[in-house]
């Protein structure tokens, strides 16, 4: 059984919106919680996320304004948060100002793809030290070296993205993803898998090989399209999770 | 020649998601390769003969010498390069790296269009297809440039994200490359982006420096001062590099000082205006808002409307190598007018920033005394501005008269 993590960008449609919508999808049985701070340069996103991203910051998004967002759901919820963002936003608050106050707001894990662990300004040993979890981004046509070099880190989860390319396109779940994600888990690591995934199909051919599977752009999908129709919102995540 | 740079003091890096980091490893490799290859070097030399044109000369100033007094006056004319700008010698380096490489397809991110111009110049050339990224705004300021890459049967995709200018069109080529980089060479322009991009850009720049070497060398001028425009600073970087490890002469950049002061309207990330941070791949300095966004810049030239500055420059104006200092829209448009009346030169916008700071600064030097600047483009491009802006209402009766023709 795998479980679900529904990731958000912060602020869009509104913050009081984003807020709601954070609510349906737990409420729809949603694991896990991923917040993506947005940045002004979000490289690894396609259009729908990157409008999103653009909306909330136009309406002033501030990183003490995500924190904020974080301690309110934790307040109400026991579900982790995971925040996402750039490494731009994270290196200009201070690397290691941006993990503790993480901490304190009740963030389980961070996830910076652009602060693979060599080049990571830090992040990795002020996750360390302050009890957060860094969580890695690899792709299954890694190289076996690097991958290691990733795996012996004494980190517990590790996000796999399951096609190359930026969020937002369908992905097909083959063999080839399925087995490199279960060759992962077998490490004893919590696997993440994200990058396209947006059907309970999909969900379903990698029950058995993830641990959670992310869903990101099909809600900013939801989010864009619809943004108050949270009934809809919760049932479609409800079906994700049912289907794992 | 220096040995490759990862980092430059803290500056520089890698700092890409994992999906980048295999064609930016390959990407070095192959580069690494080339620098210690004499036929690929060979091979580079004469394409930068008899198809860039080199070497471009270095023109004294006679007439802006003797008018304005102080220091004489250089040109290194990078403007009479093929298409127009130094840009084409970073184009040529990179398609031949590309070509051993077995790429099939080019992207490539423009700015001012003068890089997008050069890539889609030697991709026709070179038989290799390509595709140019570049911000709606500046499509529409730097029209000309857009026609010649179509004619060198380039594509050119419009950018509609963030501040549409030459920032967002680098985001979109990395995001093209993220799922592309198996067949497609990613063709950077400037001397910035995530390493080996800084240093291959300058290894490929550096014909400008050491062509001003020799050139005053047969000339018997010893250099005092040399300066140049910085907007991503493949020029400048081009232009002061084999001066870089002594301590003369006097190098000097000039940023974008656009229309004022505040956070917006201007690029000049020097001088404690810029931000220590991370941003497209690199470290280094970059104009920021107060919780750590991008923020967006002015400036009248295209080229050099981006807010941040590569990591080298930005480490060589930490340790005081390289003086940092602006020049605004209106004195750029100035130096146009001034070069064309006096000298018969007529200096891309970009350039004439750096044009303009020269102006400045010749009369306080002494007799004798040697500055050269680099003309890093010619103004052809710019006509749809600087028209505008110098002779406003015969250029627009023009326009009109020839919409109505039409
Ligand atoms: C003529 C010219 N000069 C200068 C620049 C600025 O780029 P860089 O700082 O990389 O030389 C450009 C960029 O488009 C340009 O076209």
């Amino acid at each position: 059984m795998n479980k679900i993590m529904t990731h958000f960008v912060v602020g869009f449609p509104t913050m009081e919106k984003s807020f709601a919508a954070v609510e349906a999808a737990i409420e729809g049985g949603a694991s896990f919680i991923e917040l993506q701070f947005p940045f002004s340069d979000p490289t690894a996103d396609g259009v729908l996320i990157q409008d999103a991203c653009a909306v909330a910051l136009e309406q002033g998004f501030r990183v003490a304004d995500g924190f904020d967002f974080v301690e309110k759901i934790r307040e109400k919820y026991i579900v982790p948060v995971f925040v996402m963002s750039y490494a731009g936003l994270v290196f200009a608050y201070g690397v290691e100002n941006f993990v503790k106050k993480a901490k304190s707001s009740g963030v389980s894990g961070l996830i910076v793809p652009d602060f693979p662990f060599d080049y990571d300004a830090g992040l990795y040993q002020a996750c360390r030290e302050s009890g957060v979890h860094a969580v890695a981004v690899v792709l299954p046509s890694i190289e076996e070296s690097r991958l290691e070099q990733i795996l012996s880190l004494d980190q517990r989860y590790i996000y796999v993205a399951i096609r190359a390319g930026i969020t937002g396109q369908e992905s097909q779940v083959s063999g080839e993803i399925t087995a490199f994600l279960q060759k992962i888990r077998r490490r004893g690591k919590f696997v993440l898998a994200g990058f396209g995934i947006s059907s309970p199909q999909q969900v379903a051919a990698l029950a058995t090989s993830c641990d959670a599977c992310v869903v990101g752009s099909a809600i900013v999908k939801r989010l864009t399209e619809s943004p108050d129709s949270l009934e809809e919102l919760k049932s479609f995540v409800k079906n994700l999770s049912v289907a794992g | 020649m220096q040995d490759y740079n990862n980092f430059f003091g803290e500056f520089g890096g890698r700092y890409v998601a994992e999906v980048l980091r295999q064609p930016l490893d390959e990407l070095e490799a192959a580069y690494l390769d080339i620098t210690k290859d004499k036929s690929f070097r060979k091979e580079f030399e004469h394409y930068l003969k008899v198809y860039v044109g080199r070497p471009t000369p270095l023109l004294f100033a006679e007439n802006l010498s003797k008018t304005l007094g102080g220091g004489n006056l250089f040109i290194k004319m990078e403007g009479l390069a093929h298409t127009g700008a130094h840009k084409i010698n970073n184009a040529l380096g990179q398609i031949l790296l590309a070509k051993r490489m077995g790429k099939k397809r080019i992207i490539a991110e423009t700015g001012a269009g003068q890089h997008g111009v050069a890539t889609a110049a030697v991709c026709a050339k070179f038989g290799i297809p390509c595709r140019v990224y570049m911000g709606e705004v500046d499509m529409k300021r730097q029209r000309p440039n857009v026609f010649r890459m179509e004619t060198f049967g380039a594509e050119v995709v419009a950018v509609k994200s963030g501040s549409r200018t030459l920032k967002d069109a680098v985001n979109e080529a990395l995001r093209d490359w993220a799922s592309s980089f198996d067949e497609t060479y990613y063709l950077l322009g400037s001397a910035l982006g995530p390493s080996p991009y800084p240093d291959m850009v300058r290894f490929f720049q550096s014909i400008i420096g050491r062509e001003v070497k020799s050139q005053a060398r047969e000339q018997k001028v010893r250099i005092d001062k040399m300066v140049a425009c910085v907007g991503g600073g493949s020029n400048a970087i081009g232009f002061f590099s084999p001066f870089l490890e002594k301590k003369k002469p006097h190098l000097i950049g000039v940023e974008a000082g656009g229309r004022g002061k505040l956070l917006g309207e201007h690029a000049a990330r020097m001088n404690n205006l810029g931000r220590d941070s991370v941003v497209q791949g690199y470290r280094s300095l970059f104009l920021l808002d107060d919780d750590g966004q991008v923020a967006t810049t002015h400036s009248i030239s295209a080229g050099l409307d981006y807010p941040g500055i590569g990591p080298q420059l930005a480490f060589c104006g930490e340790t005081g190598r390289i003086e940092f200092v602006t020049a605004s829209d209106v004195q750029a448009l100035e130096a146009i007018k001034i070069f064309a009346r006096n000298e018969g030169v007529f200096m891309a916008l970009e350039s004439a920033h750096a044009a303009a700071y020269a102006l400045k600064i010749l009369p306080t030097m002494k007799k004798g005394e040697n500055l050269v600047v680099n003309m890093s483009g010619s103004g052809d491009k710019d006509i749809f501005i600087t028209a505008k802006e110098l002779d406003r209402e015969k250029w627009i009766e023009f326009l009109k008269k020839e919409a109505a023709d039409e």
